[in-house]
């Protein structure tokens, strides 16, 4: 397994995984999601082809209620 | 002016109402699209936060129409730096150039910081951001954000969440006066009459969370703040009458029954 730092938790994933295999696997819809890898915003159109390495580091957000 | 061309543009975005709600402290995002369509509100602020992988519930973007202005806040933020990285997340969800600028380290009272949110301000605005930033009632402040690209500039009524209206009343007045940007009253409106008080001193909108959400019957107070917030506007525009300091009749003083002539 591939670890690394997923919204502050260390998490074990599969190697191989892409960032959209990941929050697939997760049940998120990428519509709905940001994703910043090592710190860089994630161009969406690039999760397919993204992977994710050992030690990186994952933000992943949305928006919820808030004033 | 018509009444009916009375807009409020902002970022390019002509609104035709100028109340602005919040979205926290509901049980459920399912209530938005009533609150949006009792109040008659165009602008709704979100929040951005980590997924919790456990949460079952769905995603607050699913209540919120696409014609619906999203302004996504920098709540969490402690410094410019961080607001900054806040917007851009925000922005790369696809969901407009809006962001509320706010930069808090205060815990207790939750006043902002007017130094931090002009740097995080100018930065923004010049990479295209349609910038709000929330701010302490300040003139030479206010000059600064304007100066760095604010398209609004949104000082508080009185601390967040606290309902108690527009304790600030006379240095709001000034920023209406002296900025030319339109002023929206942000945080501890409470009552429908103190959104109508704004709007009647001249505000350009206001934006109200906690006083529709934490009432009773959220739904009939969204749809009196949007009354009270027409009202005013409609009071301003229509010019308020001279205070006096003694009584002048309204009724002819001439001509009563029974008077010699």
């Amino acid at each position: 397994m591939i670890h690394a730092a997923v919204n502050g938790e260390p998490t074990a994933i599969s190697p191989g995984s892409t960032l959209l295999s990941f929050i697939t696997s997760k049940n998120l819809r990428p519509e709905h999601i940001v994703i910043e890898h090592n710190g860089v915003i994630a161009e969406r159109a690039q999760w397919e082809r993204t992977a994710i390495a050992e030690g990186d580091v994952l933000e992943i957000v949305k928006f919820l209620g808030g004033g | 002016m018509n009444r009916y061309d009375d807009t409020l543009t902002i970022g390019g975005t002509a609104l035709t109402e100028r109340l602005f709600i919040g979205s926290g402290k509901y049980s459920s995002d399912a209530i938005i699209p009533s609150l949006l369509t009792a109040s008659g509100a165009q602008v709704i602020t979100v929040a951005l936060r980590r997924v919790d992988f456990s949460s079952k519930s769905r995603n607050i973007l699913e209540y919120i129409p696409r014609s619906c202005v999203l302004m996504p806040n920098t709540s969490g933020a402690r410094t410019a730096d961080e607001a900054v990285r806040i917007a851009r997340l925000a922005r790369a969800s696809g969901c407009g150039d809006w962001i509320k600028i706010e930069v808090i380290q205060d815990g207790r009272n939750l006043l902002p910081d007017n130094f931090e949110t002009v740097r995080a301000t100018e930065i923004l605005a010049k990479e295209g951001f349609t910038v709000l930033p929330y701010m302490s009632p300040d003139l030479g402040a206010a000059r600064r954000m304007l100066d760095a690209g604010a398209a609004a500039v949104m000082p508080l009524g009185s601390p967040i969440g606290t309902n108690r209206g527009i304790r600030t009343k006379e240095l709001v007045q000034i920023l209406i006066d002296e900025i030319d940007l339109p002023v929206i009253v942000d945080a501890g409106i409470g009552k429908p009459s103190e959104a109508a008080e704004a709007m009647e001193m001249g505000a350009a909108a206001v934006l109200v969370n906690t006083a529709i959400a934490t009432a009773a019957d959220p739904l009939r107070m969204a749809e009196a703040f949007g009354l009270a917030v027409r009202a005013g506007r409609n009071a301003f525009l229509a010019g308020t009458g001279a205070v006096r300091r003694e009584a002048e009749a309204s009724s002819p003083l001439t001509g009563f029954l029974g008077e010699a002539r």
